[in-house]
C-alpha cells in the first residue's frame, strides 16, 4: 500500500487533529493541541504558514503580467495563422503528399511508352510539346492549390 | 464563462478564445504566485510567475485534456522553479546570498530579524522542496491553494481520511527534514 491509496494506512486521532489545527490557524481561529505528537508539530504548521501566508499579486505585477500575456497571445493566434504552421497540420501534409504523389503518377503516365506500342517501330512525326504542356498544367494546378491554401491559412 | 470548468476553458482556449483564455488566467494568477512563494526567494516571485504563464500560453496546445488542467499547470510550474534553480547553479550563484545581496541593491540596511526572518525561510524552502513531491503536493494544496482537506479529497480522489493521514506524514516529514537542514547550516 502507498500514500496514493485511497484508504488511509494508519489514520490516527493524530490525522484529525492536525488538519484542524491547519483549519484553524489558516482561518486565524486561536487552538491549543490537545496531544503531545500534535504539540510537537505545531511550530512546524505555524512556520508552513508563515512561508505561505497569502500575499496578494501588487497590482503594479498584474498590470505588467498583464500586458505581456497581450504580448504572447497576440504572438500566438499570429504563429498559429503562419503558412508554416498550415503545413505542420496533419491534414496540410496529407493534401500536400497526396497532391505530390498525384503529380509524380501523372507524369510518369504521361511519359511511359503505351502497351500497343512496344512492338511498333517507325519514326513519330509530331513533337512532344503536348506531354510536357500537360504536365506542366497538373504541375501550375498543384501550385494553384497550394497557393490557396496558404492564402487562406493567413486571413 | 465563470461557470466553465477549468478543461472547458482551455480547450476554448486552444481554440483561440482569448476570452476563456484571460479566465483561466485569472483563476491561477494568485495560486500560481502562492506556489512560487512557497519556492523561489521574494525578489524572484514575480519573474518565475512571469515566466510560467509565458510557458503557459505556448505549450497550451500541449494540453491534451488527458489530466486535470490544474494538475498539468502546476507541473509548469514545478519546472520553471526547476529551471530557476538550474539557472542560478549554472551562473555560479546561490540564492541564499541573493536575498542578502538584493537587500543591499534596494539600499535597506538588513537587520540581524531580517538575517533570520531570511534564514528561516530558506531552511523551510529547502525543507519543503526534498520533500517527495506528493507531500509537497499536499501541503501546497492546503497552504498555498487553499483548498479545504475536502476539496483535496474530492480532487485526489481520495478518502478525507486517507488526505488527512498523508498530511499528517507529510508535516512529520517535514519536521525530520528542517532538522536536518537546521544542522546543516
Amino acid at each position: 500500500m502507498n500514500d496514493f491509496d485511497t484508504k488511509p494506512r494508519d489514520h490516527s486521532p493524530l490525522d484529525d487533529e492536525l488538519a484542524a489545527m491547519t483549519d484553524s490557524l489558516i482561518d486565524k481561529r486561536g487552538f491549543q493541541p490537545a496531544s503531545e505528537q500534535a504539540r510537537d508539530l505545531e511550530p512546524i504548521l505555524r512556520s508552513l504558514h508563515g512561508l505561505m501566508v497569502e500575499e496578494k499579486v501588487s497590482d503594479a505585477f498584474a498590470s505588467r503580467l498583464n500586458l505581456r500575456m497581450e504580448q504572447e497571445w497576440t504572438q500566438r493566434q499570429r504563429s498559429r495563422r503562419s503558412p508554416q504552421r498550415t503545413f505542420l497540420s496533419p491534414t496540410a501534409r496529407l493534401v500536400s503528399l497526396a497532391a505530390a504523389l498525384v503529380l509524380v503518377f501523372v507524369t510518369i503516365l504521361l511519359w511511359a511508352p503505351s502497351p500497343a506500342s512496344e512492338n511498333l517501330s517507325g519514326t513519330v512525326v509530331g513533337d512532344s510539346s503536348g506531354l510536357i504542356g500537360a504536365a506542366m498544367l497538373i504541375g501550375a494546378g498543384v501550385l494553384v492549390f497550394v497557393g490557396i491554401f496558404i492564402f487562406r491559412g493567413r486571413k | 464563462m465563470l461557470d466553465a470548468s477549468d478543461e472547458q476553458l482551455a480547450k476554448k482556449a486552444q481554440l483561440g478564445d482569448k476570452e476563456a483564455f484571460y479566465a483561466l488566467y485569472n483563476r491561477y494568477l494568485q495560486r500560481v504566485y502562492n506556489r512560487v512563494r512557497t519556492k523561489v526567494p521574494p525578489q524572484d516571485v514575480e519573474d518565475v510567475t512571469q515566466e510560467v504563464f509565458i510557458a503557459l500560453v505556448r505549450s497550451l496546445d500541449g494540453f491534451q485534456q488527458r489530466s486535470r488542467f490544474n494538475t498539468w499547470l502546476y507541473t509548469i510550474v514545478n519546472r520553471q522553479i526547476a529551471d530557476f534553480y538550474r539557472r542560478r547553479n549554472r551562473g555560479g550563484r546561490n540564492p541564499a546570498l541573493e536575498m542578502d545581496n538584493d537587500s543591499e541593491i534596494e539600499f535597506e540596511i538588513p537587520t540581524t530579524a531580517d538575517h533570520e526572518s531570511a534564514d528561516q525561510r530558506l531552511v523551510l524552502q529547502k525543507a519543503l522542496m526534498s520533500l517527495p513531491e506528493h507531500y509537497q503536493e499536499i501541503i501546497a494544496m492546503r497552504f498555498a491553494d487553499g483548498l479545504t482537506f475536502a476539496e483535496i479529497a474530492e480532487m485526489r480522489g481520495q478518502s478525507l481520511e486517507a488526505v488527512k493521514s498523508l498530511y499528517r506524514r507529510s508535516i512529520q516529514a517535514m519536521r525530520e527534514q528542517i532538522g536536518e537542514e537546521s544542522s546543516g547550516l
